[in-house]
């Protein structure tokens, strides 16, 4: 007997243990993910082993929806790279030809990632291709149309938590909800290991304005990562 | 303000460029002439809540005008040179290794049949006296070796008659592709270049990601640049590399006795550092003078040590 699905959103469905979007370019797979009509609605398969916000989904302790964006919202996406989770995001929060009035601001400073990231842009309105450095607040609010509503920020870079910190206060709207996903191996060698890299990042986190939420521990669907939930 | 004709994705496209660097719209540097005592502020117009909605029409333009700029950024990679760099080196080193394997297969394959054949005074020649031949009899003729008394079949004679053609390709095109990384490297790093030759300064700044991350880098990091085995090894305790593979492939580094090379290669390291700061920072490039002066120095502290140091 088919399991029943539960939404989490608008455009996001979780069925026993795999997570769907409501693709919003019909019959396009990004990565020859899995995709399934439901009456007029096709889904496409989100994989957690490739994506870290789908893995936080999966893997969290709170409502997984508090996780994700409104829809119609404005967001930010720091470090897009190829645009694959930004697809999904973009799936939940703008949908087939931008009829919600969505924003989703994808950041990405390496111009071969970009590349693959502007053909996807055109054939989904609503999603903005950005080349810059996600790490100056500057560079990306020229194209926010006003304080973001959610951001995620994946980068891999050393003291990835002060970059966050700075671009959630600088562009992150009252009430809105960051995420950071946090690669131990991006940061610098310390004593210790893995934890207390992640820890580091939790108390820099904790001595700003934001709120920490939630520490999302993602590990085997992806190893050495955490995700930090956070409000403002 | 009515921008007036210049309203298309391209103006709004270039509009957004000067933005995000940092400049200021021309409303605003207008604006600013008129009230000087008025501070700007970059983020302020998300936080005002009285400021305007886009139309749909503006929407579409500014959606086409992101694509554009994104086209334009991917578009200007190329004039970087330190990806044109990467290209090359790397491309470089690929055919390099790919060479290696493939003119010592023929060489082998030739020995093979060839039993009286010099592998070592005529290996050079080997890969191209096969290449060109008719038969495994014509080339045993042209290297001057008695016809062989097992002779391959006429199939195997044209699959190694192809892979020495291969080795011939390959070391025309290995020479092409190292002729344009040494020059855009003399251009590019001409000091460094001139230190520690083009391909091994190019090889640098590869491995460092860019010139200007290598001309950041401190000497003690650029010394070990590449030795990437050693460095992993040093981790779990094994003592540190003494040099990179660069500094290796200089003689004198790897000519010089075991004991001194790490004293040279950490004084060579220092140049090197030097040298790329020079470069990257718009210095005045070296002379030849000068360069001779280090390998002089290098030379003093290589002879200021002939004896092995005493363990204990």
């Amino acid at each position: 007997m088919p399991r029943k699905p539960i939404l989490l959103g608008w455009g996001v469905r979780k069925e026993g243990r795999s997570l769907w979007t409501r693709n919003a370019n019909r019959g396009v797979s990004l990565r020859g993910e899995r995709r399934k009509r439901d009456g007029r609605v096709e889904w496409r398969q989100w994989n957690p082993k490739k994506s870290k916000i789908a893995a936080a989904l999966v893997r969290t302790n709170r409502d997984p929806s508090e996780l994700l964006p409104q829809t119609g919202s404005t967001c930010l996406y720091l470090g897009a790279s190829a645009g694959s989770t930004a697809s999904h995001i973009h799936d939940h929060v703008c949908g087939s030809g931008n009829h919600h009035g969505g924003q989703v601001v994808a950041v990405e400073i390496s111009p071969r990632m970009m590349r693959e990231l502007v053909p996807l842009a055109d054939s989904r309105p609503g999603l903005v291709p950005v080349l810059g450095d996600a790490r100056a607040p500057s560079t990306v609010a020229p194209y926010l149309r006003a304080k973001a509503d959610w951001m995620h920020q994946d980068l891999s870079i050393a003291d990835q938590a002060e970059a966050f910190v700075k671009m959630s206060e600088a562009l992150l709207a009252p009430g809105g909800t960051a995420l950071l996903s946090l690669k131990a191996a991006s940061e610098r060698l310390t004593e210790g290991g893995d934890f207390e890299r992640f820890s580091n990042a939790e108390k820099v986190i904790s001595e700003s304005k934001l709120e920490l939420v939630e520490r999302i521990d993602l590990r085997g669907l992806e190893e050495q990562h955490v995700v930090f939930h956070a409000k403002i | 303000m009515d921008w007036g004709p210049s309203r298309s994705p391209a103006a709004l496209a270039t509009r957004l460029a000067d933005l995000q660097s940092g400049r200021m719209s021309p409303e605003a540097r207008a604006l600013k002439d008129r009230f000087p005592d008025a501070e700007s502020n970059p983020l302020g117009a998300m936080s005002d809540p009285d400021w305007p909605e886009s139309t749909p029409d503006e929407q579409d333009l500014f959606s086409n005008a992101t694509v554009i700029l994104a086209r334009r950024g991917v578009a200007e990679s190329a004039a970087d040179k330190d990806r044109r760099l990467d290209m090359l080196s790397s491309s470089s080193v690929e055919l390099r290794a790919a060479w290696t394997t493939q003119e010592a297969r023929s060489v082998e394959w030739a020995g093979l049949f060839l039993p009286d054949l010099d592998l070592d005074g005529m290996r050079s020649e080997i890969p191209q006296a096969i290449s060109v031949a008719e038969g495994i009899d014509s080339a045993a003729e042209s290297l001057g070796v008695d016809v062989p008394k097992h002779k391959p079949s006429e199939a195997e004679w044209e699959a190694m008659k192809s892979q020495a053609r291969g080795v011939v390709e390959i070391s025309s095109r290995l020479e092409s592709n190292e002729e344009a990384t040494k020059q855009l490297a003399r251009e590019y790093i001409p000091t460094l270049s001139l230190l520690v030759g083009p391909l091994g300064a190019a090889r640098m700044v590869v491995l460092a990601g860019g010139r200007e991350r290598l001309a950041r880098m401190p000497s003690g990091s650029l010394q070990v640049l590449g030795a990437t085995g050693a460095m992993a090894a040093h981790r779990r305790g094994a003592p540190p590399p003494k040099h990179s593979p660069i500094l290796f492939s200089m003689p004198l580094v790897s000519r010089s006795p075991r004991w001194v090379r790490g004293k040279v290669s950490r004084f060579l390291a220092g140049k090197c550092s030097i040298a790329v700061r020079v470069d990257h920072f718009n210095g005045e490039p070296w002379d030849e003078e000068q360069i001779a002066e280090i390998h002089r120095e290098a030379e003093d502290i290589r002879d200021k040590f002939p004896k092995p140091p005493k363990r204990g």
